[in-house]
Order: structure tokens, then sequence, then C-alpha cells
């Protein structure tokens, strides 16, 4: 069937741009060092897509890839506490993610999929397709590459470096807390290199195992953004600029001018008959300020330091991102004469310790309510003691922030600040700081762009949410949209004669994964994981 | 032991090839960093099926002036858990 003599058929691309953002895009697009997204821009669908509260990047791509808000996908931060009683935290992990995902909605249609670099599928679920998966430390890769097999094929490719591929937590610890001007160059050249990997890896499985629906995340935009954002922002003045930043600018600028033609040569070889679609977890924008949320608590009488960890008092970068940091705030509170805390920074939110919950201490159960309005409230009334303004913007409790199954695991009270910056979560001698430069911290308002046979052509939507990415992809793909998703499919997003002869068809709820993945074992083919899918309960 | 020995040398491109006893260190002597056995932890309770206070028991490691973990305290950790006498999740699973 042709639509505007192209010829559709059930093939999507998904181009993950993590923390992509049109404040940024836009220039670049118009100054031409994105001359392939510019044209792509043109000729397609743009809209603003809205991110989940708050903007941060696993709740985001969660929702991305299930159509499920994190109240019910049950994923908040890049952390999450170990068990109902435990005050210790581990990463956050497939099992964690309680939705399914939209490669195995696809597989168990009899379609299949290529995920690579996502975050939350590692430990990998089988699916009908390949899956390469983000946010897994190098040595740790291998095991988790679905099938086990595709790592081989990985190893025999000629510029495979699995260093370069896998995430180098030290170094997103760089794009957050700051890092030596030594090592700035390498730090940018390094997420080129990362790109190229990826690419490398989604050209060979697009030539040899391509599938229905292909997927990729390149994340360096996000580091960049976090850690050069006054050189990248052209609403930042250059004057000043000493010609080191000119030097580190070039270099961001030549990322995304390659980053272009990396995508130019991904959107290529999907062919024109795909439907490609690009999109954000979340946006971006500038921050200046450091509120040190701990502290505040501190000060305010809900939290006791013990005395114990690291003190912060000259280091105002240091946000409490390190592994280091999230083991010994179990030191630094006393648990004893404390009733809440902010365990993470990006997760925004505060955590209140009610008795028996985790751990005996903390306030009775009945007080509760009382108690989290009137914490909620002090929060909200807080101002900068020199300007007198308020610093924290909204208080949501977690029915309002996080309404679903798994509310109860979400913090007690999230909270947005004036500048958008990322609260510290570290002991300080102060609530607020001013850095002496931007940088860049995740907004709400993400990109979602859309170019293929059946998208309409030159259609600026006002805006699209991270739930309707999944609804939009299986719709693409001709498949029912199942009836539990919270996105939509927005009709204007497609040629009216394509929608005309394609209804939106709602169908089946999704299907719950099994609490622990189940691995395949090394050289599974394909009949033996549709056997494995079917065993599951994910193909009938 | 065995079983744990296996998930170890089921690491990637991994240049280690002694042998690994209940001695043997993670850091010093396997040459893995800190989020390698973060990580692991996932990987044993994905083969075990089954949650362990792991996230508790590398903070408590981390206390101490000794910060390596030997295989023998994986081991023992383990252990207890395995057989039933360790503690237990009130859900009786992850979450």
């Amino acid at each position: 069937m042709a639509f505007g003599g192209a010829k559709v058929t059930r093939r999507c691309l998904l181009i993950g741009l993590d923390g992509a953002t049109f404040s940024i895009l836009d220039p670049l697009m118009e100054d031409g060092a994105m001359p392939f997204l510019k044209q792509f821009v043109e000729s397609g669908t743009r809209a603003e897509l809205h991110s989940v509260i708050p903007p941060l990047t696993p709740p985001a791509w969660a929702s991305i890839m299930t159509g499920r808000s994190p109240g019910n996908h049950g994923v908040f931060d890049f952390v999450t506490f170990e068990s109902p009683d435990s005050r210790y935290v581990r990463f956050s992990s497939s099992s964690d993610l309680r939705c399914e995902t939209i490669w195995s909605m696809v597989s168990r249609q009899g379609l299949s999929a290529t995920a690579l670099n996502f975050p939350l599928m590692a430990p990998t679920r089988p699916i009908s397709g390949c899956v390469v998966p983000g946010w897994v430390p190098w040595r740790h890769l291998r095991r988790y590459c679905y099938p086990n097999s595709l790592y081989q094929h990985l190893q025999a490719l000629p510029a495979f470096n699995v260093k370069q591929l896998a995430i180098d937590l030290d170094m997103e610890q760089k794009a957050l807390d700051g890092c030596p001007p030594e090592e700035q160059v390498e730090w940018v050249r390094s997420h080129l290199q990362r790109e190229r990997q990826w690419f490398e890896i989604l050209a060979y499985l697009m030539r040899t195992k391509p599938h229905h629906l292909t997927a990729v995340v390149f994340d360096g935009v996000d580091k960049l953004q976090h850690l050069f954002w006054r050189l990248l922002d052209p609403a930042c003045p250059p004057r000043g600029r000493s010609p080191w930043e000119e030097e580190v600018r070039k270099l961001c600028l030549d990322y995304f001018r390659r980053l272009d033609g990396i995508i130019a040569d991904v959107v290529t070889l999907a062919g024109d008959g795909a439907n490609v679609f690009m999109v954000s977890d979340h946006g971006f924008g500038p921050s200046q300020e450091i509120f040190y949320v701990n502290n505040w608590l501190s000060q305010n009488g809900y939290l006791t330091w013990t005395g114990n960890g690291p003190e912060n008092q000259d280091t105002s970068t240091e946000l409490g991102l390190s592994l280091g940091m999230l083991g010994s705030l179990e030191s630094m509170i006393d648990w004893a004469r404390t009733t809440a805390y902010a365990r993470t920074p990006y997760s925004y939110g505060i955590h209140i310790c009610v008795g028996g919950r985790r751990g005996r201490e903390g306030i009775h159960e009945v007080e509760y309510p009382v108690f989290r309005k009137r914490l909620m409230d002090a929060l909200g009334r807080f101002s900068d003691p020199k300007s007198k303004e308020l610093v924290v913007t909204d208080v949501w409790t977690r029915e309002e922030a996080f309404p679903g199954t798994l509310t109860d695991l979400a913090p007690d009270l999230t909270f947005w600040l004036r500048d958008g910056g990322v609260p510290s979560t570290v002991k300080s001698d102060a609530l607020l700081r001013h850095r002496a430069e931007p940088v860049g911290s995740h907004r709400s308002k993400g990109i979602f762009l859309a170019r293929g046979p059946a998208v309409a052509k030159r259609a600026r939507l006002p805006q699209v949410s991270v739930l309707d990415v999944t609804p939009i992809l299986l719709y693409a793909l001709g498949l029912p949209i199942p009836e539990d998703l919270e996105g939509r499919v927005p009709p204007e997003m497609f040629e009216s004669s394509f929608v005309r002869t394609h209804p939106i068809v709602t169908g089946e709820p999704t299907r719950a994964p099994e609490p622990f993945p189940s691995p395949a074992a090394d050289g599974e083919g394909e009949e033996e994981v549709v056997t494995r899918l079917k065993a599951l309960g994910y193909l009938d | 032991m065995a079983d744990l020995t296996g998930i170890i040398r089921g690491l990637t491109d991994w240049e280690y090839s002694g042998s690994i006893s209940r001695e043997t260190r993670f850091f010093s002597d396997l040459g893995l960093e800190s989020i390698d056995a973060v990580v692991l932890g996932e990987a044993i309770e994905t083969h075990y099926r089954q949650r362990f206070p792991y996230a508790e028991f590398l903070a408590t490691l981390g206390e101490r002036n000794q910060r390596d973990i030997t295989i023998g305290e994986l081991v023992d950790f383990l252990h207890p858990h395995l057989n039933g006498s360790g503690r237990q999740w009130p859900s009786g699973g992850p979450k």
C-alpha cells in the first residue's frame, strides 16, 4: 500500500537521544551543525515531549518503553530499596520494571525487535529479537546480551571495544560533579566513541538480523549538556570564554555534527519504507543553584547527622551521586533522631521514616498524614535568605506524583526547584549555594520527531507525552493498543489517508513480566526462543 | 561456591585464569572494581531467583577497615538465605 509515493511496511525505527532539547537542537540545525536533523524535522512531524515527574532518565525511559507511568511500572530512580523493610538501596534493574515492555508486546504478537542501550533491560528478558542493554558495566555485558550468543558476534566486529561501549560510572559522575579541565577533551571524545560503538552494533544488526522494530539510545547528548551547557546554549553569553573553552565548545559542536551523521546513516539503513521516530526522555535547561535538602531537613528538626562521613563544605558541585555516598548515608544519619531524609539527589524525593516500615525508628503510622502535610508546607515555604524568593516551587505527595498500583514504593514527597537544579544530599554548611557557572539540568519538555510514509508531513503538534510513545509505535507497526496503556495515539501525527485505512484499535491488556527474568541459555536459537516465550505465556 | 565461581567466571573478557578459593579477594586478587561487586548482586539474585540483603551486606563490609571482600565471606552471607535460615523478605520475593 502506498502513501505519498512510498510503500508502507511494518517497520519502525526509534532513535532515543537522551536529554535532547529543542533549545539546543534548533540553533544547531539553524547553524548548519545538524543538516540531516534539520531536513528530517522540516519534512516530518515535531512536538514537545512531556516527561514524567521528576524528569529523570530511568522512570522516563521506563515510561517510553511501557506506555505506563512510574506509579504503575515501579521505577522511580536510578536506585531502589532492596526490600520492603530495608533502607539500603541497589541499582534499579529489569526486575523492578513491573510492566511489559514494547519489545515483549511486539514479540508476543508475532513481530520482532532490536533494543540497544536502553536502561532497565538487564538482566535481559527473552524477546523475539536482540537486546544489548544500556547502563551495564563492561565486565557484565556479555552475560546480559540477548541472545547470549550475540556477544560473540559483536566481538567479531572490526571496531568493537566493550570498554568504550559500556557505561563507565566514573565518567557518568563527571557529567554532574564536574570534570577536571585536563580531562575534558578526552571526556567529550569518549562520548563520541561510545555513540560510534552503538552505531556499529546497530548497523550490523540492521544488515544481518533486521527486525520490525529497531530501537537505540544515544546518551552522550545528556552528558555534554550537563557539563557544558554554558558553551552550548546560545542564551549563555559567549563573552569571557577562554581559548580553552572555545576549544571544548568546538569539540562539543563536532560531537553533535557527527551524531547528525550517525542519525543520517541509521535512517538510511532503515530504508524509505520505515517510519522513524526520535524521542528524548526529558529536556534540559540551565541551573546555577544547589539546594542542600538534607541540611534543610536537619536545620528544621527532621534529620540528625551522626558526625560520621564526609562533610562537603568546599566542593560546591558535589551532589552526593557517588556509590560511596549512597552507602555512607546510612552511617551519616542518626536514625533514632531522624524522621525524614533524601536518599538520592536526582529523585527530588524525601522519605519519611515510619516506625516499623524500614527500621524501628520514625514516627507512628497514625501521625503520618499530619506529619507529611506539615513537612510539605514547611518545604514549600523555604525561601532564599537573600532575595526572600521561594526556592521550592512544587511539592507533591506520592499519591499526586505517582498514582498507580506501586505508589507505596515512591518517595513520600517529591519536590521541584525554582531554577530546575538538582538538589544535593550531602552534608554542608549551607542550605543554598550558587555555582560560578551554569550547568545543565533536566527539564520536563523533551523532543518528539517523526518521519515516514505513514507520518504527517510538515506537522507541528502542541505536545506529546512519554506515555504516548509505546502506543504510537504499536500503531505504526499495525498492532492493537493494549487497553491498560496510559498514553494515546494522536491521530493528527499520521497522514489522514493512513488513519482512515488503519483505524486505531484497542486490544487486550499487557502481561506483567515474571519477577525474575529468565535469561536465554547459550546458543538458544529463534525456535527455542519462541518455545520459551510460549511457555512463559508471552505467545499464544 | 561452585555456583558463585561460575557466575564470576561469566564476566566479560575477564583475564583472570587462576583458581578461585574461599580466600580469593574480589578487588586485590580478581582485579574487579566496586561497581562490579555491586552489579554482581543482581546476577546472583537472578541465578537463584530470590532476593538477598546484598546492598546491606556490601555496606556493612564498607564500614570496616578491610575494604576487600573474599569469596568465602560472600558464600557465608548467601548460605543461610539459600537454606532458609536467613532473614526472609515480608513479601517472600522481590518487592
